[in-house]
């Protein structure tokens, strides 16, 4: 038993990365149905608990195993309630060809956080952001605005895509290798031209693939017209693993603290983090559908970590992992609240689907409350703690204007709250949307484990900060 | 080395920079969303074909041509789909498209 533990464990990176493969390439040439659906929450479970393993058996990477089990449990969530959504969006064969599509999306963003290999990482980023498209293609079937939304994020995909690789081809002839500790170890003591560019590329690249401000209208667009069942793949997932994969890419430029480049990555880093929290603040506030205002409220949240990011040291890493996890966590509870609430027969999720859900779904609503509350870092969420500590790490640094940013982004997150629980407690629900779907039992997973990460972390969040500890040591090099 | 090859090393890297932002130019300023398309498609190509000499050996070089190829074909596919919903790919007459459908779902809201 021990041994087949130890077994699992040691190829734990590799079955991650090659059983969502393999599922979704069984998945696209079956008929979907009951079973196809088992089998796709069964795998994704199965992969939760492999990542949790590998997270807990603390590897030689907290960071890439930490954002895999948060991954994996994003994934796993999404999977299980994606069962009684799908069916009603698609038709069997569209189903069984979309669950395939979401888990080689998985497979993909895993590999984009596990792998040491620069190339690699870009490679999986654009797999990951293609099959993200093509699921959002599929949504044309019930919305014809689905199809330009995935259009432009192949172009987007594509475009970035080639900055990423020929970022990644400078930095591999400069460094003569592809992985990336090689590659710091090659750019730090004196950057060549070549290796400078590379890194600026790769590092737009990946700011791209994440959605950051200014360059998130396609990340919204997609989340907005994206099957439902598929929402939390495409427009959390994705993003999320390019995120990590900004920062391994930061990491190599902010090798040398003291050097130009550290400093030069640094003010710009905190630029586009304010940048990001101006922008998805306003957009979600103004927002008209659901989906478009948890994808620029995740745009935000961003941000408050590419300050703490830039701000530097093991306190602003600590900040920046903490952000992202509980970002990712309720972008998650609005995404499956906005499945539960979405229209009988609408492909997109309207505010007005909001309108008086407490009253049909009032545990569906007071999640989402939850997650509204999460957004506006109020104290006892677990948001509190990382806009705290972002505030910190401005502050630590003497950026002013940024911490003032994400304050600013609380006080724009608390009209987004207000609008949220306002259309669901104070408002009847029209008949034009008519009532909230069947099937709201599948959707408790997600929300609870939302709620509870919000909650729980919020109320003590050591586990979660150790593992972020971890991994800031890790990055910066700190004992 | 022969000299014609030595100047194609040399100008690799500058004709593979020129390719990619003349593709990026491309699909950013056009109106077609087909030359969107194929602008996007260059831009990846080139990248693609940089990769592969830098990388040489390596297995990411296969990865970045099915990418490159699935990529364009899945823009291919979805072309297809936005000439069906919307009875053109010109940029102006699928933005008016979208912001119809926008207006009746605020108004049905």
């Amino acid at each position: 038993m021990s041994a087949a533990l130890d077994a699992l464990l040691m190829h734990g990176h590799a079955i991650l990365v090659l059983a969502p493969f393999a599922t979704g390439a069984v998945l696209t040439v079956v008929r979907g149905g009951r079973a196809a659906m088992a089998v796709s929450a069964g795998v994704a479970l199965a992969l939760a608990g492999v990542a949790t393993g590998l997270l807990i058996a603390g590897g030689s990477d907290p960071l890439g195993d930490g954002a895999a089990a948060l991954i994996a449990l994003i994934g796993a969530a999404t999977f299980v309630a994606a069962g009684p959504v799908l069916s009603r969006e698609v038709d069997a064969r569209t189903q069984a060809i979309a669950l395939g599509l979401a888990h080689m999306a998985l497979g993909a963003a895993f590999s984009v956080v596990t792998t040491p290999d620069m190339a690699t990482l870009v490679l999986s980023l654009l797999a990951a952001a293609l099959l993200g498209s093509a699921l959002t293609a599929l949504g044309a079937a019930r919305a014809r605005a689905a199809a330009p939304a995935a259009f432009t994020a192949v172009l987007v995909s594509l475009c970035v895509g080639a900055l990423g690789l020929f970022g990644a081809s400078l930095m591999l002839g400069a460094a003569g290798g592809g992985d990336m500790a090689a590659i710091a170890a090659a750019l730090a003591p004196s950057q060549g031209v070549d290796g400078l560019v590379g890194l600026v590329l790769l590092a737009v690249a990946c700011a791209a693939f994440a959605g950051l401000a200014p360059m998130h209208g396609w990340a919204a667009d997609m989340a907005a017209y994206t099957l439902h069942g598929a929402a939390g793949l495409v427009m959390i997932v994705v993003r999320l693993a390019a995120f990590v994969g900004f920062i391994r890419v930061w990491d190599i430029a902010v090798a040398e603290p003291q050097s130009a480049l550290a400093e030069a990555f640094s003010l710009g880093g905190a630029a586009l983090g304010a940048i990001c929290v101006v922008a998805g603040s306003i957009q979600a506030i103004g927002a008209q559908d659901f989906r478009r205002l948890a994808a620029h409220a995740l745009t935000a949240q961003f941000g408050c970590a590419l300050i703490g990011l830039a701000a530097g040291g093991v306190d602003g890493a600590i900040a920046a992992l903490f952000v992202v996890a509980t970002g990712a966590m309720t972008a998650l509870a609005l995404v499956v609240g906005a499945a539960a609430a979405r229209p009988q027969l609408g492909a997109t999720a309207p505010m007005a689907a909001l309108d008086g859900l407490s009253a049909q779904r009032p545990f569906i609503a007071a999640a989402v409350s939850v997650a509204a509350f999460g957004l506006t870092g109020a104290p006892l969420t677990a948001a509190f703690l990382g806009k705290w500590l972002s505030v910190e790490a401005a502050l630590a640094r003497g950026w002013y204007w940024a911490a003032a940013a994400v304050v600013a982004a609380s006080f724009a997150a608390v009209f987004v709250a207000g609008q949220i629980i306002e259309r669901m407690y104070f408002r009847e629900r029209s008949a034009q949307i008519g009532p909230a779907p069947a099937g709201a039992a599948a959707f408790a997973p997600a929300l609870l484990a939302a709620v509870a990460a919000t909650l729980v972390f919020g109320w003590n969040g050591a586990g979660p900060l150790d593992v972020a500890r971890l991994a800031a040591r890790a990055m910066t090099g700190a004992p | 080395m022969t000299p014609p090859m030595l100047l194609l090393a040399q100008a690799h890297l500058p004709l593979t920079a020129l390719a990619i932002v003349t593709g990026l130019a491309v699909a950013a300023a056009s109106r077609d969303l087909m030359k969107r398309l194929l602008g996007a498609g260059a831009a990846m190509l080139a990248a693609t074909a940089h990769l592969a000499v830098a990388a040489r050996g390596d297995g990411v070089q296969l990865g970045a041509i099915v990418l490159a190829l699935a990529g364009m074909a899945l823009g291919l596919v979805v072309l297809v789909r936005i000439r069906e919903g919307f009875g053109g790919v010109a940029a102006v007459q699928v933005r008016a498209g979208i912001d119809e459908d926008m207006a009746q779902a605020e108004r049905e809201a």
